[in-house]
């Protein structure tokens, strides 16, 4: 492992357990928490889309279809059931998967603006189906109701573990095989196909995966939010935040979702003082930032200064010691094949 | 009527992209260790030939055997995991991945991942350029060489057949003369079987050792160079 | 236009930045294809958003024709001077009781959220000014509002409570129009442990989120709409057991499930049902359903719809010759901008329930503000009529100012037992909370008549469910 790398994992771990203590300190409130609870949520959320259209072109406008789900199913479980709030957690991001898997045979024929629209589809009709079910109070809306409530501090270590557990399977998802085979896909679906990548296997994984941290991810939303509605459960604008995001921090880098959701989150709280205002503000801030910054905030920063916070890129190196041993395989073009 | 021979046999081929027939009952075979080429003019179906072969497309009749197996309608990267690949029309790099990466997934398939240190090698050795290019973005090289990173990623997947679609197209002459001596270096010195699709009937009847003439779907003329002279080929590419 | 200016500016701009980096830097032809067009969606993307964004705003200008700036404009002529800006002050300052609001003030359910702060500002006002504060443990402190827009989202409504709750720290929270604004903002002072003073939003929506700790509801319950449609429609000769039959408007979504629930013993009554079913709220062909009720010679159409759907569905009515005898239809006319925006010829004699106007007799104890001098002074400093959804603003507030005072205390369960007690008249009518934590509302029978100057009034025909109401017009049969 390189000096700067041995650097860069202890600033990573420094940070990380910070995140864990300072919560301790006299001086955090139930507001800090909240806000951090926040910014954890969207960056799953941003993570996760970012996943999806930033690693294999999967443009999905149907992320709030895992939210709304596994927002139901925390509703359902607690409110009808009597049930703690994580077997409605598990449960809905284990049905979200299944509704990937699912999904995956319509929406995997469709590519670009068709799967964007029929993602997006989806989503509206599960709206119609749970505005219209009479076991989910049909457009009334449930509320959660949990004994005891979970405080706001015990949902911000939940959400900041799920943020960094997101942020580990992102990671290695893409430095695994299959997650060089994605970002061959992002780039040309058919080549990659021809080199072997099995795309529709990569493409399910990385839609269940999708699901499944977003279903955590909803269903955390909802228990701190209390209620849920199918209008705005299965809302365009869970998308629309996660594209926000993703678009501010940097698509395509890892490490984007963090900056845009720490921007998001402040400039929401901001704007709620401009009534009707915010989202024609947020909107032009996206499009300033497209316009400056065409690779959001880090990509920008990585590109000017080649530096990558969390590298995905291969070498043969990393990729056969995992930077461990010397090979230098430069030495191999010596090697002369013979005729 | 198969032989050992033939690596490669197409039978009776049809594919239809919704009412357009794009090859119509196309018969191929490509002998192991050969150079094949196939010309014909745009449209002919050439293309959607290989595709079908290599299992981009779904044929809507015929067979394809590899290898004495049957291959029809198999998924892309299951062909490939055979050992048959295929070098795109236009290359087709990834073009936000640099050259190793590009090149470290022509090695995904189970087979070709165990020996890809050396295939590396052999890659870097065959394109020094690529080497002293290896951490830049595809996508900034140019176009021959981005040719010669699409061909060092597909010899990355161990193939013993490659199919190359048009790789001359757009390039300078000098670039494709150098591009078709590291071609049959592949086919030489690596035992590589070759498949050539090509527009420039003179070219091609130099570089292999087989031809074959495309024609509106069908496979019009084919024949070894000795046995084919130019005039035959351009009454037969241009079907007079 | 303005959306369409902006939704064709933004394509352009991420094409550029496209095109920058994939040309640029590749400048070759087979990976662009897939690249550009990831941009041109997430740009395509943007754009849908920012014209929702658009559509919103102009709509909560639109619908109650630039509510929020008129409203702001007029609550500085009541107060004049600094009070004003002080009473509904955004950034938390100072020794105040603070009473946290979220308000629909864009965004569809903009046409409930005009009169804010306007409203609000009254009631500030008066407490400020003429008691000089309320008193808490010993001292008087004035009150402050503070008020967010939640722009019809339910999912902002509840960030912004917690806002309120958290960040703000405020000692009570006022909710209120509709299920989607009322209930997560419920939601979330049930967990939080915050007095809440909510309305408008039927009884019978608020009543399945319960039981309720904290949280105190007051608006009208779907037990007396049932009685108050029977006599509408008695008085135009189509009473229970007289074969009449009756068309269902009812769409697929909160509101109209809960209404046809209310509806479910007409043919017990002798009334013959059409039901086409529910349909999506969103509807905007109704011919079939008009063909439907066509068909069976239908008598009288109920319904719960929006403006823009009722507004659809009578003209395709109108059109395709389906003559009823009568239409009564909720949510759809309730305010006079949508009455006015349907038009006085196509709304007249069209019926509807009336569950507040300025013509009753109610009285605020706290003010002494009648409901008929409440509309004057809006109609003196906005120029716009009053909507049935200010006077519920001005009542929570009134609640909250009674059960403070009463409570003397910030202390949290003190309020909320204070809240408990009320037994208060006031403009809404008289508040007395049941176990339940909710009370009901009176509720008459209205129909709007065209006036001899082509403008649209709402008058009280029917009484028959709250007796000691006035009436103030007659029954006129629809034309056909």
């Amino acid at each position: 492992m390189s000096k700067s790398s041995k650097i860069r994992v202890v600033v990573i771990l420094a940070v990380v357990i910070a995140l864990y203590v300072i919560p301790q300190s006299p001086l955090t409130t139930d507001n800090t928490m909240r806000i951090g609870l926040l910014i954890a949520l969207y960056c799953t959320l941003g993570l996760m889309w970012n996943l999806m259209a930033g690693y294999t072109g999967m443009v999905s406008l149907g992320q709030q279809i895992f939210i709304g789900i596994a927002g139901y199913n925390v509703a359902v479980f607690a409110t009808t059931f009597g049930l703690p709030f994580w077997a409605g957690m598990f449960c809905g991001a284990g049905i979200s998967v299944l509704l990937s898997v699912a999904l995956s045979f319509l929406l995997f024929r469709m590519k670009g603006m068709y799967f964007a629209i029929a993602t997006w589809i989806t989503s509206e009709a599960l709206k119609i189906i749970f505005t219209s079910w009479e076991f989910v109070n049909m457009g009334g809306g449930m509320t959660i109701k949990l004994r005891p409530y979970p405080d706001v501090f015990e949902l911000y270590y939940i959400s900041l573990t799920l943020v960094i557990g997101a942020f580990l399977v992102v990671f290695f998802v893409l430095n695994s095989r299959i997650g060089l085979g994605l970002k061959a896909m992002r780039d040309d679906d058919d080549a990659s196909a021809a080199m072997g990548v099995n795309i529709f296997r990569a493409k399910l994984l990385c839609f269940m995966i999708s699901g499944f941290v977003t279903g955590l991810c909803g269903a955390l939303f909802y228990i701190n939010q209390g209620s849920i509605f199918p209008g705005p459960g299965f809302g365009i604008s869970w998308t629309v935040a996660a594209v926000f995001i993703v678009i501010i921090g940097g698509i395509g880098t890892i490490t984007g979702p963090i900056v845009g959701a720490i921007i998001y989150v402040f400039l929401s709280e901001f704007l709620s003082q401009y009534q009707g205002y915010s989202m024609i503000i947020l909107g032009v801030i996206a499009i300033a930032v497209i316009l400056g910054l065409p690779y959001g905030i880090v990509g920008t920063i990585e590109r000017k200064f080649g530096f990558e916070v969390l590298s995905t890129r291969r070498t043969m190196k990393n990729l056969l010691s995992g930077g461990r041993a010397n090979v230098d395989y430069s030495r191999g073009r010596d090697l002369r094949v013979s005729k | 009527m198969r032989t050992n021979r033939d690596m490669l046999i197409v039978e009776g081929l049809r594919v239809n992209y919704g009412d357009f027939v794009a090859v119509d009952g196309a018969d191929f075979r490509v002998p192991q260790g050969a150079i094949v080429s196939l010309v014909g003019t745009n449209g002919a179906g050439k293309s959607t030939l290989i595709d079908c072969i290599s299992g981009i497309t779904k044929p809507a009749q015929g067979r394809v055997y590899f290898k004495g197996e049957n291959i029809t309608g198999k998924p892309a990267h299951e062909i490939v995991a055979m050992g048959l690949t295929l070098v795109p029309q236009g290359s087709r790099c990834f073009v936000r991945m640099t050259v190793e990466e590009n090149l470290i997934i022509g090695s995904y398939t189970k087979k070709a991942r165990a020996s890809r240190m050396e295939t590396l090698k052999y890659v870097y050795d065959l394109f020094p350029a690529l080497y002293e290019k290896r951490n830049d973005l595809s996508g900034a090289l140019s176009g021959g060489q981005r040719q010669m990173v699409a061909i060092g990623r597909a010899l990355m997947s161990k193939p013993e057949l490659i199919l190359f679609d048009e790789i001359s197209l757009g390039l300078a002459p000098t670039v494709i003369k150098d591009i078709y001596v590291r071609i049959r270096e592949i086919n030489r010195s690596g035992g590589v079987t070759v498949v050539l699709i090509e527009q420039d009937v003179k070219r091609s009847l130099r570089a292999s050792s087989r031809c074959d003439v495309m024609l509106k779907g069908r496979i019009v003329l084919s024949g070894s160079p000795g046995e084919l002279t130019e005039e035959k080929i351009k009454a037969a590419y241009f079907g007079i | 236009m303005l959306r369409k200016e902006n939704g064709s500016r933004i394509e352009p701009g991420m094409t550029v930045g496209k095109a920058g980096m994939t040309v640029g830097k590749a400048g070759m032809t087979a990976g662009r294809p897939g690249t550009t067009a990831g941009k041109r969606w997430l740009a395509a993307l943007l754009a849908l958003a920012m014209v929702c964004a658009l559509a919103l705003a102009g709509c909560g200008g639109g619908a109650s024709g630039g509510g929020s700036g008129d409203t702001a404009g007029g609550s500085g002529d009541t107060t004049g001077g600094d009070s004003d800006s002080a009473s509904v002050a955004v950034v938390p300052s100072g020794d105040t009781i603070k009473i946290g609001i979220v308000n629909p003030t864009t965004g569809p359910l903009a046409g409930f959220g005009e009169g804010s702060p306007w409203t609000e500002n009254i009631v500030v006002d008066y407490v400020n000014n003429e008691l000089g504060g309320i008193e808490v443990d010993g001292v008087k402190k004035p009150i402050e509002i503070i008020l967010y827009d939640t722009e019809s989202n339910a999912t902002r409504c509840t960030e912004l409570t917690q806002k309120l709750i958290t960040e703000d720290k405020v000692d009570l929270i006022v909710v209120r129009h509709t299920p989607d604004t009322v209930n997560p903002a419920v939601a979330v002072c049930e967990r939080y442990e915050v007095p809440c003073i909510s309305a408008d939003e039927p009884i019978d929506a608020f009543l399945p989120e319960g039981p309720f700790e904290w949280s105190f509801h007051a608006h009208w319950q779907l037990v007396d709409l049932y009685p108050q449609y029977l006599s509408l429609w008695d008085q135009a000769g189509f009473g229970p057991n007289t074969g009449a039959k009756v068309g269902y408007l009812f769409p697929s979504d909160a509101d109209g499930f809960a209404w046809v629930d209310g509806f479910d013993t007409l043919e017990a009554d002798g009334y013959t049902v059409v039901d086409p079913g529910r349909f999506p709220a969103d509807t905007t062909d109704y011919s079939d359903i008009v063909r439907q009720f066509k068909d069976a010679n239908v008598n009288i159409v109920v319904g719960c719809v929006t403006n823009p759907a009722f507004s659809t569905f009578w003209k395709q009515a109108k059109q395709l010759g389906f003559d009823p005898d009568v239409v009564s239809v909720g949510k759809a006319y309730l305010l006079q901008a949508d009455a006015d925006a349907i038009g006085a010829d196509l709304m007249d004699n069209l019926e509807c329930e009336v569950w507040w106007d300025k013509s009753r007799s109610y009285v605020s104890a706290l003010t002494g503000l009648t409901p008929s001098a409440f509309a004057e002074k809006y109609q003196e400093e906005s120029g716009r009529n009053i909507t049935p959804p200010m006077s519920s603003k001005f009542t929570t507030l009134e609640i909250a100012v009674d059960a403070l005072t009463r409570a003397g205390t910030l202390d949290k369960e003190a309020i909320r037992d204070a809240i408990a007690q009320t037994d208060l008249d006031t403009i809404y009518g008289h508040i007395k909370y049941t176990p339940e934590h909710t009370s009901p509302i009176q509720m008459t029978g209205g129909q709007w008549q065209k006036q001899a100057d082509g403008s649209l009034k709402l008058a009280v025909i029917d009484n028959s469910v709250a007796t000691d109401l006035p009436t103030t017009g007659e029954y006129i049969p629809l034309k056909k």
